[in-house]
């Protein structure tokens, strides 16, 4: 219990996947400007994460190596992962068309977003247990969430400051997000 | 030979399963293509007045759900625009003045939309009531054979009842513009001032001048600020103020610069911001005539050319 306890620890806070491993950064500047959207893309993001960490976990483990095809792995997680983003895009677009439309082209990147596939990759690459995949792709997804929530609200109390005018927009964002990656640098050798 | 056929049937299993999940789930989850719409039209004005270019407030909500730009409302003006541009979080296109069709058919063209408001000049008004009826939202009050009038908070300036008037007593005019209440304080508030001491008048001891450390005379400052003649201000370098706070603890008068201070920076930012607004209306505005005339000319020059080939076919004509 307490090795599962670290893992997720060191998921969400010590190994950030987008503070300290620098992955995942599309959505990290893409959709930050408002609160609410960030948050959405956050829960989206862990949905996707989740589910296709898990999945991979088991394919790789039930079908790949039992077949010695587990050179194939990043094909298939691609493959599912694609399959479980497009799942999230409808759900979505049924659930709350708003949400939708403001997500825009950044739901269908999640994809793309290398922190999903990498989740699904180091699991592997560290021999973990099924139960801790789970345990590791939940608190990943919850880092990368409470990161956008985190990097959303510092966006959002920017739009009101007094920014030089060479610093606004992207470049304050990216000051600010450089700043918050050194805040968790402050985590390192918490747990593990 | 066989890891040909493995790799083969694991890719195929695997689409043939994840393709069947996703054609279910694609049946089940029907698109909701209404409620974007919905939330768009509860913003509009509701004065179904077609400016926007579409018949109405709800086929312009389907239009912008759609993707057509956000700022085509004239009677909404500036705050619709604002509000839109929160919900679905695109950014207004005013600047970009070359793919925006031009809106409103504004009078007073320097003028942005948020501030223009009807007026009926009450001494040539003759009660006639057609500007009641024409009114969407029940902005003017009056009854018949009497004078009528404008309520200005109600008025969105779309000006319908310009056109019914029949003797042009009704113009637009600029509505004066609300000054924020709420003071921006950026590093300190100051903790030795007993708020409910008051004000004395400033001896001009000079206390102020030495704490800031920006090297400004807030005395000065607090003169131009006292008659909100900001350009003044501004050339004593108002911008550069800190809002520190500094200047408020030294003050042996108990005066509370900063609050002067932040006030005027809110009113050089709210004149700006006008400036800015008034601009872009004006633009819109430009785009729009330019499209009538080029509209009229097309049609004159076609009638012309219709004239010209007719010659001795006077049916044509």
């Amino acid at each position: 219990m307490g090795e599962l306890g670290l893992i997720f620890v060191g998921a969400l806070v010590v190994n950030n996947f987008v503070l300290a491993q620098f992955l995942g950064l599309c959505p990290f500047m893409g959709v930050t400007g408002q609160y609410r959207p960030a948050v959405a893309m956050g829960l989206a993001t862990t949905f996707v994460l989740t589910i296709s960490a898990t999945t991979a976990h088991v394919l790789y483990n039930q079908l790949l190596l039992p077949l010695g095809l587990d050179f194939l792995r990043i094909i298939v997680f691609i493959v599912v992962i694609a399959a479980v983003v497009q799942l999230t895009e409808r759900a979505l677009r049924s659930a709350s068309p708003l949400l939708h439309q403001i997500l825009g082209i950044y739901l269908p990147l999640i994809t793309t977003n290398c922190a999903v596939l990498g989740v699904a990759l180091l699991a592997i690459g560290q021999t973990m247990t099924f139960a801790e995949t789970v345990v590791f792709s939940i608190g990943a997804a919850a880092g990368f969430s409470l990161v956008m929530a985190l990097f959303a609200a510092l966006r959002e109390r920017l739009e009101h400051a007094r920014i030089p005018r060479a610093f606004e927009g992207p470049p304050i964002a990216l000051v600010t997000a450089g700043i918050l990656s050194l805040a968790f640098m402050g985590f390192t050798g918490l747990a593990g | 030979m066989s890891e040909l056929a493995g790799i083969l049937g694991v890719l195929g299993l695997l689409g043939a399963v994840l393709g069947t999940g996703l054609a279910w789930a694609d049946r089940r989850l029907r698109p909701d293509t209404d409620s974007v719409a919905d939330a768009i039209d509860a913003l509009l004005p509701q004065t179904q007045c077609a400016q926007c270019g579409y018949p109405g407030c709800r086929p312009y909500a389907d239009a912008v759900a759609a993707g057509a730009p956000i700022d085509l409302c004239p009677p909404g003006g500036q705050e619709t625009i604002r509000s839109l541009a929160t919900l679905l979080g695109r950014k207004p296109a005013s600047a970009g003045v070359g793919q925006v069709e031009p809106s409103a058919g504004l009078n007073a063209k320097d003028l942005p939309a948020k501030t223009l408001l009807a007026r009926i000049d009450e001494s040539r008004c003759i009660g006639c009531y057609r500007c009641i009826q024409a009114c969407p939202v029940d902005a003017i009050v009056g009854a018949a054979q009497l004078m009528h009038t404008v309520l200005a908070d109600q008025c969105t300036g779309c000006e319908l009842c310009l056109d019914p008037c029949p003797v042009d007593c009704i113009e637009l005019v600029s509505k004066p513009a609300q000054e924020n209440e709420r003071p921006l304080r950026i590093i300190a508030r100051p903790r030795n001032r007993d708020p409910r001491s008051a004000e004395l008048p400033c001896i001009r001891c000079g206390k102020c001048e030495a704490a800031c450390p920006e090297v400004l005379i807030p005395q000065e400052l607090l003169w131009y600020a006292r008659d909100a003649a900001w350009d003044e201000a501004r050339d004593h370098g108002l911008d550069d103020c800190i809002e520190c706070g500094l200047c408020n603890q030294v003050c042996p008068s108990n005066i509370d610069l900063l609050r002067h201070f932040s006030r005027g920076r809110l009113a050089v930012k709210a004149q700006e911001q006008n400036r800015a607004e008034a601009q872009a209306a004006k633009a819109r505005f430009d785009k729009h005539q330019a499209r009538m005339l080029a509209r009229e000319a097309e049609r004159e020059s076609r009638r012309r050319h219709r004239l010209d080939e007719s010659g001795d076919r006077p049916w044509l004509r």
